[in-house]
């Protein structure tokens, strides 16, 4: 797993008190996280509290699985 | 019975539930699609109404049969439940219980009629049910095969409930026609009797029914649409009720504001604000609070300042989980749907697009309650439980219903055992997740 796939789901896994090991790719964050818009917005908060990065609304919307959002988040630092 | 130039003998009709039925979640936990009001009847209603001399058979998910033949008030004209062969003799007309059924569009034309892929009625004559009948196991079957043998006759302008805001969408509308359509038939009050009520509009819009109760001081609004007081009902002074509405029978509107487009089915008690939302019945929502854009089912008490949101502070378009997805509603305003028996404490507040399951007790402790809350839990300072189990909220609901001197039946009962079990496996894992975020 690389740095970055690790600490996103670290911030995902205590944004939703899950264990990180829990976390699949495959998994909706609406469907099976259960997350609420207001929910993302601190997901979106959070992540850019441990990357130091700005992350539009519009851009995270589009992440609709965990492994979206990791993909995503490498694109954003130049990794992987 | 005689029906234009195309049917003469006695009329049959059978009315389905097809596998988007449960697209309606909470509200067809408990009831047919077909038993959903729009307007001032149930869908099914409508159907029976304009033909009522037809016989009628029924065609639904199997575990809602008992108790809703038990509940419904037409049981005197149903002839078969789940029954294929009762299509074996006669021609029938054969309607989606999801179909807002509008007489303008039947012909009694051997044909299948569809709305993109959903067959919205069939009418079929007695040799091709025969011969379709000999090859199908059941009714979809049946249908499906129909489309071929007689061809199809596209209905875009149909009206197909999808989803439960789509009752929504188009109550004001059927509220105009129906209260239209049941002017002349109803026995109504002379308005010119009435103490002090103020109409601003047509007062030949506003029907009041025979042995409704208007108090002093009462304001109806019909320049938007007509308004039905129906029987029994009674308006407390200080309400607006705005058009087009229906207040059903032997309910009563205790203060506040019933605006547009609202339909409140039989004996409900209704005060604050409420818009735009469907009241199945027996429902009570006393006091201050706003309910808009929602449906809300049956033996419901909203405790004072229950309000529920219908717009989003971005404005996009609401999102409702049918069935554990999230769907994209396409509509700036949804509210909530409630099943049957939840009841909520004083504060409670729903987000927008929220659906809420059956038998729920949901007590507040500050912020909106969870978006979508699965059948039979208890949140209690915010967090999710089974609380104390099936029995205690079947004691419960004996409780409310003896209050308006109704038993709950044994198949009933039933029906509510049964769907605890049915919703047990989201219900453990809704209840899973939430806890661990501390809900």
């Amino acid at each position: 797993m690389s740095d970055v796939e690790e600490r996103v789901k670290k911030i995902i896994a205590q944004q939703f008190g899950v264990d990180p090991g829990e976390l699949r790719e495959d998994m909706t964050f609406a469907e099976d996280l259960m997350a609420e818009s207001i929910d993302i917005v601190e997901l979106i908060a959070a992540l850019e509290e441990e990357f130091g990065v700005e992350i539009p609304e519009e851009e995270a919307q589009k992440n609709k699985t965990i492994g979206e959002a990791i993909e995503y988040m490498k694109k954003k630092l130049g990794v992987g | 019975m005689v029906d234009g130039e195309f049917y003469i003998g006695i009329m049959k009709i059978s009315i389905f539930e097809d596998g988007f039925a449960e697209n309606l979640n909470p509200l067809t936990l408990t009831r047919p699609v077909f038993a959903l009001r729009c307007g001032v009847r149930l869908l099914y209603e409508k159907v029976l109404d304009r033909y009522q001399d037809a016989y009628v058979s029924l065609f639904m998910r199997d575990w809602l049969a008992e108790a809703f033949l038990e509940k419904t008030s037409h049981r005197g004209r149903i002839r078969a439940v789940n029954d294929l062969r009762w299509l074996r003799s006669d021609s029938h007309l054969i309607a989606n219980g999801r179909w807002l059924f509008d007489e303008n569009l039947v012909e009694f034309e051997e044909m299948v009629a569809v709305k993109d892929d959903t067959i919205v009625y069939a009418y079929l004559k007695e040799d091709t049910l025969n011969k379709g009948l000999k090859t199908s196991e059941n009714l979809a079957e049946l249908l499906d095969w129909a489309r071929e043998e007689v061809g199809v006759k596209r209905l875009d302008e149909a009206k197909v409930i999808n989803y439960p805001w789509d009752l929504i969408v188009w109550n004001g509308e059927e509220l105009r026609r129906e209260i239209l359509q049941l002017k002349d038939s109803l026995p109504k009050e002379d308005l010119g009797g009435l103490q002090s009520i103020s109409v601003v509009g047509e007062r030949e819009d506003l029907l009041i029914a025979k042995g409704a109760k208007i108090y002093p001081n009462v304001v109806f609004d019909t320049s938007s649409g007509p308004i039905l007081v129906d029987e029994g009902a009674k308006i407390l002074s200080f309400s607006i009720i705005q058009g087009p509405s229906y207040i059903g029978k032997d309910s009563w509107i205790v203060g506040g504001k019933i605006r547009e487009g609202t339909s409140i089915g039989p004996v409900c008690r209704v005060g604050g604000e409420v818009e735009e939302t469907i009241i199945h019945g027996y429902t009570n929502k006393y006091h201050a609070g706003f309910i808009g854009h929602s449906y809300i089912g049956e033996w419901v008490n909203l405790g004072a300042l229950t309000t529920t949101s219908d717009l989003k502070n971005d404005y996009s378009n609401v999102e409702v989980y049918i069935n554990g997805k999230l769907i994209n509603t396409g509509h700036l305003k949804v509210g909530s749907f409630i099943g049957d028996h939840t009841k909520t404490g004083i504060g409670a507040t729903f987000t927008t697009g929220s659906t809420v399951g059956v038998m729920c007790n949901l007590i507040p402790s500050g912020g909106p309650l969870p978006k979508y809350i699965p059948s039979f839990v208890w949140i209690y300072r915010g967090r999710m439980s089974k609380g104390l189990g099936l029995d205690p909220m079947l004691r419960t609901a004996r409780k409310v219903m003896m209050r308006r001197g109704i038993e709950m039946s044994e198949a009933e009962e039933r029906l509510y055992r049964y769907l605890y079990e049915k919703t047990r496996q989201e219900r453990e894992r809704l209840i899973k997740i939430y806890r661990r975020r501390g809900r």
